[in-house]
């Protein structure tokens, strides 16, 4: 209970800081947003008349805008700055200030991204069934912990190297050519689609847009959150035991 | 620590200390208020609210933080950011207090109050002060007790006088003489500085009286002092040469 309310102040405050970034801000919502909007034009013109697909980029456009994550920008400089000296000394899990910014991070970009989502459903034509979009709910609450997950353990590597946004970039790109983005996973090869299935980028992104686009029978929905529930466990665990090693790494000079 | 580990950082130890770093007494949103931090500082220590507003009222007093509470951390200067940054550290009372650099970049009257709150506060609340410093008048104004570490290790842990006498086995004597006499210094003790009537001379401690009364006896003396060479000579001694 207690680490619930120091959460919700975590996130009341950075919510406040953020919105002093005002234009900045704009910026990081418009990059999040380029790559789903431009799926969905590729996508549009080599498929016309596919309405599942064009959902699904919609859909991809706004899980985007909710598990979006700056680890890397919002953990890893405080190692190399020393700041995490401060984060130690408090009586509560290191961890909790950075899902704190995380959470009013995705809050604001839903906020600002919210009217370029409703545009591009508008222009694409894109209506959502309200029982398949009820189904993903839970899908990108999980999507949004695991992406939280595993760019906060790509971005502890800056207890080992000064390239964690190098280490971080890179698992950006993979969830970008196998979490969905690129091309959703349902048009993957046969040959190669049970693995993009099973990899956790589809999990971090693509599976909810699947689920509210109404792409999945109930079958393949429960082998997704099955896989969802695997990653989240194997991440956990990841993300406990590289913050233990890494923090023994840990040492700050200068004040 | 206060009985415990530090590396295991049990929030029962992590309540009894607190850090301020001089470059950065204050950390997280610079957009709120000092209030709201001091706020936010309760809910993370689980400090009663009882205590809270008791130990506020102390400290607002204290370090004259009255006007500084509503205002925006991002507005406030260095000095007015220190003296904010130690009410958020001292608003749960903490037993151990980890200075870094307290009065690095503050101006002379701020560098004053801050120096005279750490030695209040010490006194009146018993708390232990780890204070670290390269400005050595902080060490001589606050210090009581003084480590040295070297690479990782202990070079002396004591009291400054003795690190002094230690280290430096010599005073200096400082003199000025009147009716335009041209002495022969290096008779008294090993001549540092000469500027027309005045000289500073190094002298062992133990020749200290010896030589201070053949200079009353034998010149027209119109000053003298008797004084421990710099901390800053010393220290740099230290390391350079190590402690004997």
């Amino acid at each position: 209970m207690r680490m619930l309310r120091l959460l919700a102040g975590y996130v009341r405050r950075y919510f406040l800081e953020v919105m002093a970034w005002r234009s900045f801000l704009v910026t990081l919502v418009v990059n999040q947003s380029v790559t789903p909007i431009i799926g969905l034009a590729v996508w549009s013109a080599a498929l016309p008349g596919n309405t599942i697909v064009t959902t699904y980029y919609v859909a991809l456009l706004a899980v985007q805008l909710m598990t979006v994550s700056y680890e890397h920008h919002t953990f890893s400089n405080g190692i190399y700055a020393g700041d995490l000296s401060a984060e130690l000394l408090k009586p509560q899990p290191v961890v909790l200030t950075t899902l704190g910014v995380n959470v009013a991070l995705r809050i604001w970009h839903v906020l600002v991204g919210l009217p370029l989502i409703v545009v591009a459903g508008l222009v694409a034509g894109v209506s959502f069934d309200s029982s398949p979009v009820l189904l993903a709910m839970p899908a990108v609450a999980l999507a949004a912990a695991l992406r939280f997950l595993f760019t906060y353990v790509l971005a502890l590597s800056a207890f080992w190297t000064e390239r964690a946004h190098g280490v971080v970039g890179l698992g950006e790109t993979l969830i970008f050519l196998l979490g969905g983005a690129a091309a959703p996973i349902t048009l993957f090869p046969e040959g190669i689609r049970p693995l993009g299935e099973a990899l956790p980028f589809r999990a971090m992104l693509g599976f909810p847009a699947e689920i509210a686009s109404g792409s999945l029978s109930e079958m393949q929905v429960l082998e997704g959150y099955g896989w969802q529930a695997c990653w989240m466990a194997a991440l956990a665990i990841s993300a406990v035991l590289v913050w233990r090693s890494g923090v023994r790494r840990y040492t700050a000079v200068g004040g | 620590m206060l009985g415990h580990v530090p590396w295991r950082r049990e929030p029962g130890f992590l309540k009894r200390i607190a850090m301020i770093r001089g470059s950065q007494p204050i950390a997280g949103p610079g957009e709120l208020t000092v209030m709201d931090a001091l706020r936010f500082q309760r809910l993370i220590y689980e400090a009663p609210e009882v205590d809270f507003r008791r130990n506020l009222a102390e400290l607002t007093e204290m370090l004259g933080i009255g006007p500084l509470l509503d205002r925006q951390v991002r507005a406030l200067s260095l000095g007015e950011r220190m003296r904010s940054g130690l009410a958020l550290s001292l608003v749960y009372r903490p037993r151990v207090l980890f200075l870094d650099e307290p009065t690095i970049g503050l101006d002379v009257s701020a560098v004053g109050m801050i120096r005279r709150f750490i030695s209040d506060y010490s006194t009146q609340t018993g708390a232990t002060v780890l204070l670290t410093s390269h400005y050595m008048v902080d060490v001589e104004r606050l210090c009581r007790r003084i480590v040295l570490i070297d690479r990782g290790t202990i070079r002396y842990d004591g009291d400054l006088e003795g690190l002094s006498a230690r280290l430096s086995p010599y005073k200096l004597l400082k003199i000025a003489v009147s009716d335009g006499v041209q002495p022969k210094w290096e008779r008294f003790g090993e001549l540092v500085d000469v500027d027309g009537d005045r000289a500073s001379l190094r002298v062992h401690r133990r020749d200290v009286p010896a030589a201070t009364a053949r200079l009353l006896a034998e010149l027209p003396v119109a000053d003298l002092s008797v004084e421990d060479p710099p901390l800053e000579s010393v220290i740099d001694r230290v390391y350079r040469e190590g402690v004997a």
